[in-house]
């Protein structure tokens, strides 16, 4: 308290302090003349009271004003410099400003993804169990309601099991309709997550029983923007898909659970046949890990009940392996390579700008020799010079902290879309006082490093000149050499990053999106259970849109391509013995119109056709990927599946036609076997009910949204029509979290690159000058001028090639890390090193070559007489 | 020097502290005036050293300054005691009877 009331008083003061000295004066004159009307005697009274000047001067010294006084000319000054050489001073702050800038904002990211802790009380107990595959690697899959009940019945390491499962809802009858992303949960998933409601209460238990599970909890934010946060909300009917349900809660804010959906929770209820169910997986589970359990213990229980069941339901659970993973470590496992990637990219970075701005600072430091030799010859203390040199760093530090605020901002917005997506509800990648701290740290740290060095090194050499070039040049052509290496290994990163996603963007998805528009059009309950009356609902829906000028096909399918990576069933081949694991295909639901409205090609048979109606034979079609892995080396026409494993006895279906693969998991990856229904013939698999409307245009596709929604409207006004999106786009986002992670990378390596040329070619201009009289020697002795460029050149190279070497020995080694980043590039991709080392070469002989000239130029006799 | 030898160092800043905790509000002056009487004019203050000496007052917060009339119509800057001021007075006199009583023990084995 003492301490800055104390530093207070002498900031105040000191902005008043002409006025201090008015003061302090007539208040001694004031003295003086009391005493001198007391004693009568002015000369005894200036003896009493002492030299005046002096006096005053000490008045001065006891407010400690020197040191701000020194302060303040030693900033005035150097701004005086900064103006002087704006070049010097625009790219040091610039580049410190991206650096830590940059830094900061990849830190934060890291921070909310890695370690800030979740919203829910005791987040780190929170686990969920996956149910994966024995053969294949896909270990985070859904679960199925039979074994959730198994495992709620015996599980003794985790406690509360619930389950939930993301679905969707329509919210009509009040106002617009509205196509809503719901959850269904067990009755005790709150009490698991345990968190309380905003309001009302959360399921009881009994209420995920069918009859009793008409309850409804609202997110805070529907409840905001739909109910107008009315508190009276509890206890009101709404109907949800026509169903009647009253309203019991209301969530906390922002409330999410692994998966960023949930604007209405109801109860998860099922019947017997339900609850018995092993097969179909769609289900999440979460429960809790009490202290002093581990993981390990977890998982040790799910592999012997894994085990349990292969043996005991060899239908169903032939290849059932449980897995258990903590909320926090799924929730950011996907993203950890990447932003350990972009930690040390930006780390990289920083180093490089640090070293930039010491070599900088030296080379102005070297540069001011002779006015810093002055300074000390009229008697400035070696510390007081050093205390100007650090100065500049620090006003260096002060500005490049306040424009890297401006680049974190910039890059936090750019970096919002990389938090995962089950976090993103209640992450906000904002600059809070922690990153402002992060912030002031880097800043200072940064400059004390790349200022103190120079600092001290110039007051060293300013008694020692002659050896510290030396030194000097020894020590900045290590620094540079470094910066090259640190340069090298960001551009093959970044190169590996870029080659990735040009592949990814050259890679056909199997379908045309350029011209698609599609939206989400879920059609109510009531509709579903008549397939006649659902049938002439989309036809009469499908010739509204087709009609619409512009538009040139429509259809509706199970969902937009690569948008829902799953949606896999159970199927068997007529006449084959399948491979346990290898029997479930993705289905999808489609009217006929799908293939050529999406541009699919047809490879063989025919295409899904208006006269595949209920009443007609069933059949489908199916993928290239199917065919080749069901009926390889053999026609897929006319061939028989149904759906479910070889005990049920679903009716045939015949495989009319082949269609070309579509890569529904995903840009990078393989397409799956997929096999496509018309949506007329399977009324009941309401999972997969064609709920996307897919309209193909002449161009651009977001202008015909207002057309295709009227047309809609006008086949029936309560039909909610959401998520209206060019296919472009959707695609887009598919592969945005590469192109930022790219475009991020990219920008840091280009700033490496410019600050290694910028210190090679500092390095040359500086080694020109200080040679000035060897090179007029040699000159004078026969040399010619291209001879002195190459010798000048000729010492860059030394410490460009030093660089390369490490860099490039530490790119190899290091790239491997980054092979899960990568599509269809190898780590070591000799096309990309050798792109990096051809860039490097070519503007590294620029960086070099530019300053050399000046060696050509030099004249003997005048070279000779310099200094 | 700052102080005639008759003031022991350090203490110029109690003494003042203790001259206004008499005096209430007074100014520079009036406190070397005060301290003259007080010490039967054995202390012989330097009287400017008063100044820097009340500056650093004023930095400390134990002080502060306000410019007010003279009785005979003059202005001049007072100084009066701030609650700090008051606190900082009895640790200093708390010190200094400590060690005045160490000095006593010291030179006058006796009298203690």
């Amino acid at each position: 308290m003492g301490f800055f009331g104390e530093w207070a008083r002498r900031i105040a003061y000191w902005q008043r302090r002409e006025q201090f000295d008015t003061e302090l004066q007539e208040e001694m004159a004031f003295h003086l003349a009391q005493r001198e009307s007391d004693t009568a005697r002015l000369r005894d009274a200036r003896l009493r009271f002492g030299n005046q000047t002096l006096l005053r001067e000490r008045s001065r010294d006891e407010w400690g004003w020197t040191l701000l006084d020194s302060a303040m000319a030693d900033i005035r000054y150097t701004l005086r410099g900064f103006r002087k050489q704006p070049a010097f001073a625009s790219i040091a702050i610039s580049t410190l400003a991206v650096a830590i800038g940059g830094g900061t904002a990849i830190l934060t990211l890291a921070d909310a993804v890695l370690f800030r802790p979740l919203p829910y009380p005791d987040p780190a107990e929170l686990t969920l169990v996956f149910e994966g595959n024995m053969q294949r690697e896909l270990v985070r899959a859904d679960t199925a309601p039979g074994t959730y009940r198994a495992l709620r019945d015996s599980m003794r390491t985790l406690r509360g099991l619930a389950l939930y499962q993301p679905s969707e809802t329509n919210l009509t009858g009040e106002g617009e309709p509205e196509r809503l992303d719901a959850a269904r949960a067990s009755a005790n998933f709150f009490q698991t997550v345990g968190i309380r409601p905003h309001l009302g209460r959360f399921f009881q238990a009994g209420e995920d029983i069918p009859g009793r599970d008409s309850v409804v909890i609202l997110s805070y934010e529907l409840w905001q923007r739909r109910f107008g946060a009315d508190v009276h909300v509890l206890g009101r009917k709404i109907l949800l898909s026509e169903q009647p349900y009253t309203v019991i809660g209301v969530l906390p804010p922002h409330f999410r659970y692994y998966f960023d959906r949930g604007e209405l929770w109801t109860p998860f209820a099922g019947g017997p046949e339900v609850w018995a169910g092993r097969s179909a997986r769609y289900i999440y589970i979460t429960g809790r890990r009490p202290n002093g359990v581990s993981m390990q213990q977890v998982q040790a229980e799910l592999d012997a009940l894994s085990a349990q069941y292969r043996n005991d339901f060899p239908r169903d659970c032939a290849q059932t392996k449980l897995q258990a993973v903590s909320l926090r470590e799924r929730l950011a496992e996907d993203s950890r390579t990447s932003l350990y990637f972009l930690l040390a990219a930006v780390f990289g970075l920083l180093l490089i700008a640090c070293s930039n701005v010491a070599s900088l600072l030296l080379t102005r430091a070297v540069a001011r020799g002779a006015e810093l030799s002055v300074r000390l010859a009229l008697g400035a203390s070696r510390g007081r010079l050093v205390r100007q040199l650090f100065t500049e760093s620090l006003v260096l530090a002060v500005a490049a902290g306040g424009a890297s605020l401006l680049v974190a901002a910039a890059a936090l917005q750019m970096l919002q879309p990389l938090v995962p997506p089950g976090m993103a509800a209640f992450t906000t990648l904002t600059i809070d006082w922690r990153v402002v701290s992060i912030q002031c740290g880097l800043a200072l740290f940064c400059t004390l490093l790349s200022g103190l060095l120079p600092a001290f090194r110039t007051a060293d050499s300013l008694t020692t000149r002659a050896i510290g070039g030396v030194h000097h040049e020894r020590l900045r052509g290590a620094m540079i050499a470094g910066e090259v290496a640190l340069a090298i290994l960001l551009l093959t990163g970044a190169s590996l990053l870029f080659r990735t996603f040009t592949n990814l963007n050259n890679v056909a998805p199997g379908f045309e999106p350029d011209g698609l528009l599609s939206m989400q059009t879920v059609l109510p309950n009531s509709l579903y259970r008549d397939p006649a009356l659902r049938t002439r609902f989309y036809e009469n829906i499908l010739e509204r849109v087709r009609g619409v000028p512009g538009v040139t096909g429509a259809a509706f399918a199970s969902a937009v391509p690569t948008t829902w990576k799953g949606g896999f069933s159970t199927y068997t081949a007529e006449g084959r013995t399948q491979e346990p694991g290898q029997t479930s295909a993705m289905m999808r639901q489609t009217t006929p119109g799908y293939f050529k409205t999406l541009g699919i090609p047809l490879r063989e048979g025919r295409l899904l056709a208006e006269g595949d109606h209920g009443g007609s034979a069933l059949v489908a079609v199916v993928n290239e990927a199917m065919a080749k892995r069901v009926w390889p080396g053999e026609s897929a026409i006319g061939k028989r599946i149904h759906r479910g494993d070889a005990q049920t006895d679903n009716p045939w279906i015949t495989i009319v036609g082949v269609v070309g693969d579509v890569r529904e998991m995903g840009l990078a990856a393989p397409s799956p076997v997929i096999t496509y229904f018309p949506e007329s013939q399977h009324p009941t698999a309401t999972f997969s009910a064609p709920n996307y409307l897919l309209v193909r245009t002449q161009h651009s596709p977001g202008a015909w949204s207002d057309a295709i929604r009227r047309a809609v409207h006008e086949v029936s006004p309560s039909q909610t029509v959401a998520k209206i999106l060019p296919v472009p786009e959707v695609l887009a986002k598919e592969t945005q979290e590469r192109r930022i992670q790219m475009t991020i990378t990219v920008a840091f390596a280009s700033t490496a690159l410019f600050l290694a040329c910028l210190g090679l070619y500092g390095l040359i201009s500086y080694a020109v000058a200080q040679r000035r009289r060897e090179l007029g020697v040699r000159l004078a002795l026969g040399a010619t001028p291209s001879q002195l460029v190459a010798l000048v050149v000729g010492s860059g190279a030394k410490f460009t090639t030093a660089g390369a070497v490490v860099g490039f020995a530490a790119a190899a080694g290091l790239s491997r890390f980054m092979t899960s980043l990568l599509f269809q590039v190898k780590p070591l991709d000799p096309a990309v090193f050798g792109a990096v080392a051809g860039l490097l070469a070519s503007t590294a002989v620029i960086a070099c070559w530019l300053p050399a000239r000046r060696a050509r130029k030099i004249e003997p006799a005048q070279a000779l007489r310099y200094d | 020097m700052a102080l005639s030898p008759n003031i022991p160092p350090g203490s110029l800043h109690m003494l003042i502290l203790k001259s206004l905790a008499r005096l209430g509000s007074m100014h520079g002056y009036g406190i070397a005036l005060f301290l003259e009487q007080m010490s039967e004019g054995v202390l012989d203050v330097e009287e400017g050293s008063l100044y820097p000496a009340l500056q650093r007052l004023l930095l400390k917060g134990w002080v502060r300054a306000e410019w007010k009339q003279t009785e005979n119509n003059r202005r001049a800057r007072y100084y009066t005691l701030t609650a700090d001021g008051k606190k900082a007075l009895v640790e200093e006199m708390a010190a200094f009877d400590r060690v005045n009583r160490a000095i006593t023990l010291i030179i006058h084995p006796t009298e203690a």
